[in-house]
């Protein structure tokens, strides 16, 4: 658009607009940000608006912390204009958005100053004119003709995520299964679970140590289910090591294969509002509910309250669930659902904003996001490679383009020293009024290789950096934490147990500040499709075990969308994500079960049992090169899935599994999903054994018998 | 995830150390099965806390020493060739402060627990094809060493996986992946005053 200058006509008519009806501004943000357009505080100019039929004016102003610099009309104030502008065509009840499309004849006569009245009126096909003055009625601009366009939500690409939470459902009674007998509690028992009647009845052994269980297991005494006691006033590397070690020994012994091993704890989880969860004991949930992904049905959580742990124990016992909690005797077992969303304060553009792993690719996403949404003029970019991570000057260049300030410091984000140097550093009419926590690294192990070195490193990124921020910003009561985690915290993540459980750490922080009444939120966020943020690692195997599972990755639309959201929703820990909409809908995906409250009604999962039994009847009787090629078939259909191939023949029988991509986690669901179609249990060990697929399915026919 | 160093790792070579090896080798001497002759070396990356460290080794069996000739390498031998790789790679990085943990122990340290808390744990082997020569390579890498603390459950651990390959001149070749644990491992140092 070209605009010339003119001393303009002499306007004066009546202000207020007579009979027109005042447009609540509040209001009017709303019905933009249902069709995808979010403003943030500092470009909402709309002060004051009414409307007659197709007629607008309103008074639009500056936030009082952008300058005018040196615009006769500032951008922002015909922005905001605009945004009036646009109210009528937003009757029609499609869920369009509007948008400014072809200007024609734009006249600046005078300097416009901080505030403008606008009048706006309706031309022909979706065309307007307006008319800006100042306070006094003088000519500001005028605009002969703007084309306004409609755009979908789905072209904004801000639609699709969604903005959830974990919460806690009573759990259907259990089906006639037997009081706990035959039971075994395995090391000290932090709990309190022995020592009454019940308990010694039940409790068929106590062992102390791993080495009197595995004495037991000599003897054949092997006990049907192992309880073991989680210490959540433990540090966390400790209570995390303890646990890891658990796991580890339950997987390689070969005689608990059909045992199962249940962690308890007390407060690792938050059910009711107001719980307060340890983060030791909710980081020992993220581990094990990534072991759980791994390893179906050989590790269970169970959280307590205060009252008679045993006769909750007993109450759970009663369920199969994989995760429970047990509240006044009544069992619970977590669902996401939607997060209510309220009014909460944004941003304060006035204030800087510290962003740790701010050079990073969502930390830039958001300091960019900041910086033109919502008006942040300062930040700090935080990270350990500071001014030398690739990309660092130019997004200061691209920051400053906005007119905002960003200084990008070399800092470990775990080092409180030099995070409150950082702070002391800040202009004192720029004080620190958020940080957002976006650094951190994955280290990926299956459970069964995780060592506690791989534990340290990502904990020490995301949970004591986490801390660090905390302790900095406990004595600043209104500057809001920012916790970035992931939804692997709150699912489990297969391959990601270190990750997982640092995540559920972060968000038990996050509830542990609002306990304390300090500002903060832990945003668990689904997988982001940037790309190079964490995700860009991933392989064509994981992006298809996910969408099986019922996740898809958020455009960076959708993403920054749900940042805005979910700063004005209640919660402590959201997540934000997106879903797989077909898997939800599609009755056999194999949801994990916090999915399940959103997705279509399941057939109850009896059908690969009877899908096994159908194999292997096929096979019974059948010549032996026969039975060997059905199981080939098997094989590469599986292989294919777990892949992401699109079907078994895309699969070469004599290539090495390792050629084709296979890791240890692919290795696990491989042998995991060829359990469950033969009925089966095969040795996890299988595939190493047997290389390729013809060897792996000629192993497999023997085994089959 | 960025990874922090773009560039190749430094690998840096420690030549065969005979007089190591011939004390790490004594329990094996009066059985006469010292099988292992020579070992270099390589660590990769620049300190104790990145090392990887892999052992080249050369290998002779004159004559089996527990069984008549087979005419063929068979498992057994595959594990005391291990044996022998593993205890020498452990006695030379902590000679040498070759990598974390064993970069803090010393050597009285080994040496106290070369026999009675160096244990194997898990072990695999595969046999591709036939190794018939007397003289043969083998190689061992440490994949990782797992620093374990004590807990209610168990004792202090250090568990060490590793990867192990023997080849011959006439194309024979096993593999295998082997986990050693150390018990009773030196208590960590306590940290420098000050920190
Ligand atoms: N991307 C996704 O899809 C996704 C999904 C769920 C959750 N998240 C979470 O969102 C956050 C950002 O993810 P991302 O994809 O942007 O990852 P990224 O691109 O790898 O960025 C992480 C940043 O953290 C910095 N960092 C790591 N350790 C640090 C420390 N100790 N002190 C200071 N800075 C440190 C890194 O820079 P230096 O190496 O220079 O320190 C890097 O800039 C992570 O916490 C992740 O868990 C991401």
């Amino acid at each position: 658009m070209s605009i010339t200058q003119d001393s303009g006509p002499a306007a004066g008519s009546a202000w207020p607009p007579p009979d027109a009806e005042p447009v609540d501004p509040e209001a009017l943000y709303g019905r933009l940000a249902d069709r995808g357009l979010r403003y943030g505080p500092a470009f909402r100019g709309v002060r004051r608006a009414w409307r007659d039929g197709a007629r607008m004016s309103a008074e639009v102003a500056l936030d009082a912390g952008v300058p005018t610099g040196d615009f006769l009309l500032h951008p922002a104030l015909l922005d905001s204009a605009l945004h009036a502008a646009v109210v009528p065509f937003l009757d029609g009840d499609d869920e369009s958005a509007q948008l400014p499309f072809a200007w024609r004849g734009v006249r600046v006569h005078g300097p416009a100053g901080r505030a403008v009245r606008v009048r706006i009126t309706p031309g022909d096909d979706r065309t307007i004119g307006l008319e800006l003055t100042d306070g006094e009625g003088r000519p500001v601009a005028t605009v002969d003709s703007l084309v306004v366009r409609s755009v979908s939500p789905e072209q904004l690409g801000a639609r699709g995520g969604r903005l959830l939470r974990t919460v806690w459902r009573p759990v259907p009674p259990a089906t006639g299964r037997p009081a706990p007998q035959g039971w075994a509690l395995l090391g000290a028992d932090h709990l309190g679970l022995t020592g009454s009647p019940a308990a010694d009845r039940a409790l068929a052994a106590v062992h102390p140590t791993l080495r009197s269980l595995v004495v037991a297991l000599r003897e054949r005494r092997v006990p049907e289910t192992v309880l073991v006691c989680v210490d959540g006033s433990a540090p966390l590397a400790n209570a995390l090591q303890r646990a890891l070690s658990l796991l580890q020994e339950w997987l390689f012994d070969e005689r608990l294969a059909d045992g199962r091993l249940v962690f308890v704890t007390r407060g690792g989880v938050a059910v009711r509002p107001g719980e307060v969860p340890e983060p030791a004991a909710a980081a020992v949930w993220g581990l094990v509910r990534s072991a759980q992904l791994e390893h179906p049905g050989r590790f269970a959580l169970v959280d307590l309250d205060a009252d008679a742990p045993w006769r909750a124990v007993e109450a759970a016992a009663g369920s199969d669930a994989a995760q429970l909690a047990v509240r006044q005797g009544a069992l619970l077992h977590p669902r996401l659902a939607a997060a209510a969303k309220a009014a909460r304060p944004g941003w304060d553009p006035r204030r800087s904003v510290l962003i740790t792993g701010g050079t990073g690719s969502l930390g830039r996403l958001v300091a960019r996001h900041l910086a033109e949404r919502h008006g942040v003029r300062h930040l700090v970019l935080l990270s350990r490679r500071g001014p030398d991570a690739p990309g660092a000057r130019e997004l200061v260049d691209e920051l400053a383009g906005f007119g905002t300030e960003a200084k990008v410091v070399a800092c470990d984000a775990g080092d409180l020293a030099a995070l409150r140097a950082v702070v002391a550093a800040l202009p004192p009419e720029h004080p620190l009024g958020a940080v957002v926590h976006s650094a951190g690294v994955t280290s990926d192990a299956t459970v069964g290789s995780l060592t506690p070195r791989l534990l340290d490193t990502v904990l020490a990124a995301k949970v004591d950096s986490a801390l660090a921020l905390h302790r900095l910003t406990e004595d600043l009561p209104d500057c809001a934490l920012v916790l970035f985690s992931s939804v692997a915290g709150v699912l489990g993540s297969a391959g990601q147990g270190n990750y997982a459980a640092a995540n559920a750490a972060l968000d038990a922080l996050a509830h542990r500040r609002r306990a304390a009444g300090l500002p903060g939120v832990s945003l668990a966020w689904g997988l982001w499709a940037d790309e190079d943020g964490m995700a860009s690692g991933l392989a064509a195997a994981d992006l298809a075990r996910m969408a099986r599972s019922g996740l898809a990755a958020l455009s960076v639309e959708q993403g920054l969308a749900l940042l805005d959201d979910a700063l004005t929703a209640e919660d402590p820990v959201l997540v934000p994500l997106r879903l797989h909409e077909d898997a939800l809908r599609s009755p056999d995906a194999p949801l994990p079960e916090l999915l399940l409250d959103l997705a279509a009604p399941r057939t109850r999962a009896t059908a690969p049992v009877a899908d096994a039994d159908a194999f292997r009847a096929r096979l019974a009787g059948r010549p032996e090169d026969e039975r060997a090629q059905e199981v080939l078939e098997l094989v590469r259909a599986q292989v294919a899935v777990v892949l992401g191939f699109t079907g078994g023949e895309e699969v070469e029988p004599h290539r090495e599994f390792s050629a084709i991509g296979f890791d240890s986690l692919t290795n696990l669901e491989l042998i995991r999903r060829l359990t469950a179609a033969t009925g089966v249990r095969l040795p996890n060990t299988l595939a190493f054994d047997h290389p390729t697929p013809v060897e792996l399915a000629n192993s497999m026919t023997k085994l089959l018998g | 995830m960025h990874t922090t160093s773009p560039t190749e790792p430094d690998v840096v070579q420690y030549p065969d150390d005979p007089e190591l090896l011939h004390r790490v080798l004594t329990p094996y001497r009066a059985k006469n099965c010292e099988y292992l002759k020579s070992a270099v070396i390589l660590r990769e990356g620049r300190t104790p806390e990145t090392a990887k460290l892999t052992a080249r080794c050369t290998f002779e069996i004159p004559e089996s020493c527990y069984i008549d000739d087979t005419g063929h390498f068979n498992s057994v031998e595959f594990n005391i060739c291990y044996n022998q790789m593993a205890y020498y790679l452990t006695a030379k990085a902590v000679k040498d402060k070759l990598v974390e943990p064993l970069s803090r122990w010393d050597m009285a340290d080994f040496w106290d627990r070369q026999l009675g808390n160096i244990l194997i744990t898990d072990f695999r082997s595969a046999f591709r094809t036939e190794m018939r020569g007397r003289h043969f390579r083998g190689e061992m890498e440490i994949i990782d060493i797992a620093e374990w603390e004590g807990t209610d459950l168990r004792e202090p651990l250090l568990v060490m996986r590793t990867k192990c390959r023997y080849w011959d001149e006439f194309d024979g070749d096993s593999f295998g992946e082997v986990t050693v644990a150390i018990t009773n491992p030196p208590a960590p140092a306590a940290p420098a005053a000050g920190q």
